[in-house]
């Protein structure tokens, strides 16, 4: 009873002190509740940043609960604010833009650089073209010439699959997919190793390396991955060593990831970092040869050679057609061209009269070696005053009695002569063309003796006689149309041909010819046919009597008028008087 | 991208070489087919999942003659059977690689009747033929010279392998 006593009064105890909590702070102490609530804002801000310290020392669960919300937020207040966001960002991601920029611009520059210095230089075309001999392209034979080796692409190749988990490479893309070759290495692998088991035991037979031409294919195998290298060059050891180490490395490192394979990649992606220390490179020694460009001096040089060796020769061509220039002061010699032929020769065309010095007198004279002109000559008469006297002083040297005074480029005949001898000098001169010869010249020589034998032979006499008529016969008399009167030229003809008609009379009685002189006139179309008549014998006359004037015997004349002439070449020039001398036997 | 590795395995001639270059344009001479006995193409295909690359392994046809390179299915992530139905002994020869295979790996395999363009001229009849293809994950009816199947049997092994 007692214990129960005991624990009577501890119940309703127990119910009062519940009463008495109630009435203090209300049900469920809302009293409390209420008043901590209403000074919550004052209670929390007073410890809110040391709670958030102190609880995310604790266990770090604030960041992970503000992390969400706070995301969320600048996320929305980016949305809302995005210009805002923009203008705080913009001079941040500028100057990193700017760096970029640079970055790429420096290095594009460097390259382009390279790429000149490869393609301008006699060694970069030498490579160009051997690249191009062998198949392969410009940087894939320069990266070869460049590097004693190079590991150019490194494969991490799943060993089960086959599949490729990752590559890296120096930036020359294989020409097939790297998908597709670590596959066909992995059955490649396979073809070896099932067709050469050795014979000493079941150990699988793997590839190791594989070398072509250009390429070293090195395959480390692991239990789980396998890694192969494609290397240009002379592959050392040490990049065996490196990859052995990079597969143990990458064993290590996924060893999980290798297991659960599936065909994704992706978890080994990060491998890349392993993968790149296998990317070796090792540069060639510079050659230590003397860089002068000898054979390029060398070629200059000989240009350089070559080149003064033509300009001297050219010179001396020059020179030597100065000199021969000269030639055209030459009398009698005319030069029409000269130029040079080939490097020592000249090509010289002149016209050359025939009495002058020939073209090798000359380049004697000039002591001009003759070998070195190709000379064409035409020949011409020349009219030149210094060769006129010249064939001039030729005709009288043979005759021995005479010699010429010369006044002013006009002969002066003096000595003695036949009167034979006369007239063939007279002959010869006068076919002189240019020495305007005229009879009155030979005046002044003394006619002796005619006891010269060769002048008694009876033949070369009537020839000489022939030759003076028909020098005669050559002359004639021109008239105005209708006209018979003489000029003061006429004149001077028919004095001409009195000494001439005179001299010849005087051969031909020697001889005992009887010399005549037929004088006819002759007229043109115009007008009747009886007055031409009387017209061409009217000129006819004048002449006769004029000849009879100056001491021509007029039995020795005989004027006919032969009316008109009916030639067609003769229109203006019918209004003549012709001469014509004649000589019979028996004088 | 997940990649998977697939093989093309069945009798010389029923047309394997055919299906793969009617699927993908390769880029790999056939003389390796002749030479090392196998020559490897690949694809993307999208799946409903996620696009997933195949690498097609087309392994030089198999008889009664020629041993089984085993090797070339390691790793594996399923095979296809190409069989001819203008010839009973491609199916005969295609279960018999069907079994060789599953007692090596344990992956799904997909049956192609190939030359569907022709009149089926086999000794099979299409009971004998639909126990067979219980065995297999897929059943095609492919022709290479037409394209019929070709796309729908590979998309229905991607589906497979993303599962």
């Amino acid at each position: 009873m007692a214990h129960s006593n005991e624990q009577q009064p501890n119940k309703p105890d127990t119910q009062q002190m519940r009463q008495i909590r109630e009435l203090v702070l209300g049900s469920n102490g809302q009293h409390v509740t209420k008043t901590i609530k209403d000074n919550a804002r004052e209670l929390v801000s007073e410890v809110f940043s040391e709670a958030l310290h102190d609880r995310e020392r604790q266990d770090g669960s604030v960041n992970k609960v503000l992390l969400p919300l706070v995301e969320k937020s600048v996320e929305k207040s980016i949305e809302a604010n995005s210009e805002r966001f923009v203008g705080y960002l913009y001079p941040l991601i500028g100057s990193l833009v700017r760096k970029y920029v640079t970055a790429f611009i420096t290095e594009l520059l460097e390259k382009t650089n390279t790429l000149i210095e490869n393609s301008l230089t006699l060694k970069g075309l030498s490579w160009r073209f051997k690249a191009w001999q062998s198949g392969v392209t410009f940087s894939q034979y320069a990266a070869s010439q460049t590097f004693a080796f190079r590991v150019e692409q490194v494969f991490l190749i799943h060993r089960e699959t086959g599949l490729l988990l990752n590559s890296v490479s120096l930036g020359l893309e294989l020409k097939a997919d790297a998908d597709m070759v670590s596959s066909m290495l992995t059955a490649i692998n396979d073809f070896v190793s099932d067709s050469f088991t050795s014979n000493s035991g079941k150990i699988e037979q793997n590839l190791d390396v594989v070398r072509t031409d250009d390429f070293t294919l090195l395959l480390k195998k692991g239990p789980k991955a396998s890694v192969v290298a494609a290397i240009t060059g002379n592959m050392p050891q040490g990049v065996a060593n490196q990859l052995q180490q990079t597969l143990e490395e990458i064993h290590k490192l996924y060893d999980k990831e290798l297991d659960n394979f599936n065909g994704d990649s992706i978890p080994f992606n990060n491998s890349e970092h392993q993968l790149r220390d296998c990317l070796m490179t090792v540069l060639k020694p510079e050659s230590n040869t003397d860089k002068r460009p000898w054979m390029a001096l060398t070629v200059v040089l000989l240009v350089l050679i070559g080149c003064g060796f033509l300009l001297v020769k050219r010179w001396q061509s020059h020179e030597l057609m100065n000199q021969v220039s000269a030639i055209d002061k030459a009398p009698g010699i005319l030069l029409t061209n000269i130029d040079t032929l080939g490097l020592e020769q000249i090509q010289l065309e002149v016209l050359r009269d025939p009495a002058a010095l020939s073209v090798q007198e000359w380049l004697e004279q000039q002591s001009i070696d003759s070998s070195r002109v190709i000379l064409k000559e035409r020949a011409y008469l020349s009219l030149d005053p210094s060769l006129i006297k010249h064939k001039t002083e030729l005709v009288v040297a043979r005759y021995s009695n005479v010699t010429i005074d010369w006044v002013d480029n006009s002969p002066k005949f003096k000595g003695k002569s036949t009167n034979l001898n006369k007239l063939l000098l007279q002959a010869e001169l006068a076919k002189l063309v240019g020495l305007n010869f005229q009879a009155t010249l030979l005046d002044d020589l003394i006619i002796e003796g005619t006891e010269n034998t060769a002048a008694n032979d009876p033949e070369l006499i009537r020839a000489i006689l022939d030759l003076n008529i028909a020098k005669i016969d050559r002359v004639s008399i021109s008239f105005e149309p209708g006209k018979s009167d003489l000029s003061e030229l006429d004149l001077e003809k028919l004095i001409d041909i009195k000494e001439q008609f005179n001299n010849l009379i005087e051969i031909a009685e020697q001889q005992e010819l009887s010399l005549g002189l037929i004088i006819m006139g002759a007229s043109d179309t115009v007008g009747t046919a009886s007055f031409n008549k009387i017209l061409s014998q009217k000129r006819a006359d004048v002449v006769k009597l004029k000849l009879q004037d100056l001491g021509v015997a007029a039995n020795r004349l005989n004027a006919i008028g032969l009316g008109v002439i009916k030639l067609k070449t003769t229109k203006e020039g019918a209004r003549k008087v012709l001469f014509n001398v004649v000589y019979f036997e028996g004088g | 991208m997940i990649q998977k590795k697939i093989c093309m395995l069945g009798a010389s001639g029923v047309g394997k070489t055919s299906l793969v270059k009617q699927y993908v344009e390769g880029i790999f001479s056939e003389k390796y087919l002749t030479s090392i006995g196998v020559k490897i193409d690949k694809k993307q295909i999208e799946t409903a999942k996620h696009p997933v690359q195949l690498m097609i392994w087309d392994i030089e046809g198999i008889d009664r003659y020629c041993g089984f390179q085993a090797k070339y299915l390691r790793g594996a992530s399923a095979f296809i059977i190409v069989t001819d139905h203008t010839r009973s002994q491609s199916l005969v020869e295609g279960l018999d690689i069907f079994k060789m295979v599953k007692e090596v790996a344990d992956i799904p395999g997909v049956l192609a009747v190939n030359k569907s363009d022709l009149a089926a001229s086999w000794h099979w009849s299409v009971a004998e033929v639909n126990e067979i293809k219980q065995n297999f994950n897929g059943f095609f009816n492919t022709s290479a010279k037409t394209g019929d199947g070709v796309e729908a049997m590979f998309s229905h092994l991607a589906n497979i392998l993303t599962e």
